[in-house]
């Protein structure tokens, strides 16, 4: 009987299910690319950053909001360090290597290997001595509110130099 | 035809007889009723249709009613525009949780080139 009056009464059941589906679909669609295209749009940037060469420079820039001419003044200091930081790369891994080798040749601490242990501990000396200095540069190139950030952030790294780049970040 | 043949029984009675009268013709009057077959099954039958029949017009009263005043159109627009609000505020929060995620990596990268022993155990 009711049935009968709705099928009588106004508004077919197909039409209506043809307008339901047309607005289930249209606002599906909808929804799919309002999605994708802020979800693109807003993550190019830092997408771009992760793809060029010097995207962790364009970070730092972004993060501590550098200037262009302090900008520019980082990034020559980072290529005079990068250069700096491969030659102590270099001497890390030969001390290493020996380190290595004399502990799997010898079962008691000989003079040779406390000499290299000497070694190792003088080049991570270096390694942090150069580090620190290369960071106190940088921070100063900042405004004092950013380079006091930046060294505080990068602190971890010259307490305990090899420290996961997860935990020095986040620290 | 029933209503009135019972009409003139009612007159009949009334015209002819006196109470005494009436309730011996009435006490000797027996109803024999005769259920039919399946009477039971065609009862709960008949309320099952009723009752899905009642849940079906609901619903269609209430789609009928959203649709019918808004119009088609109407109602097609509403849902893009709630589409697009909706999948606009999901695109953003996804895209700020990925842009979290590379600025960490970035981050990381960053330490990495400052750091020589860094360098050393990734190569």
């Amino acid at each position: 009987m009711s049935a009968l009056s709705i099928r009588t009464n106004g508004l077919a059941p197909s039409k209506v299910q043809r307008w339901l589906l047309v607005a289930i679909l249209t606002g599906f669609g909808a929804a799919l690319g309002a999605f994708f295209v802020c979800e693109y749009a807003a993550t190019r940037q830092m997408r771009s950053m992760m793809t060029a060469s010097d995207g962790e420079l364009l970070w730092l820039r972004r993060e501590f909001n550098l200037t262009d001419a302090q900008y520019n003044r980082i990034k020559l200091l980072h290529e005079k360090y990068s250069a700096q930081c491969d030659l102590m790369c270099q001497r890390i891994a030969e001390v290493n290597a020996r380190l290595d080798a004399l502990i799997s040749a010898n079962h008691e601490v000989t003079p040779a290997l406390a000499s290299t242990i000497n070694e190792a501990s003088r080049v991570q000396e270096d390694c942090r001595r150069a580090m620190l200095g290369h960071i106190y540069e940088v921070g100063a190139i900042m405004t004092p509110s950013s380079g006091a950030r930046y060294v505080d952030m990068m602190k971890a790294t010259i307490i305990q130099p090899g420290l996961p780049s997860k935990t020095v970040v986040s620290q | 035809m029933r209503d009135f043949s019972f009409c003139g029984v009612l007159l009949f009675v009334k015209s002819n007889l006196n109470d005494d009268e009436l309730r011996r013709v009435l006490q000797t009057w027996k109803v024999d009723p005769k259920i039919p077959r399946n009477f039971a099954r065609d009862v709960w039958e008949r309320i099952a249709t009723s009752e899905e029949a009642s849940v079906g017009s609901r619903w269609w009263i209430t789609l009928k009613e959203l649709v019918g005043p808004v119009g088609g159109t109407r109602l097609a627009l509403s849902a893009a525009t709630i589409g697009l609000v909706l999948g606009g505020f999901t695109g953003a929060m996804e895209a700020q949780q990925q842009n979290s995620k590379i600025q960490q990596q970035l981050a990381t990268k960053y330490v990495r080139s400052v750091d020589p022993y860094q360098r050393v155990s990734s190569l």
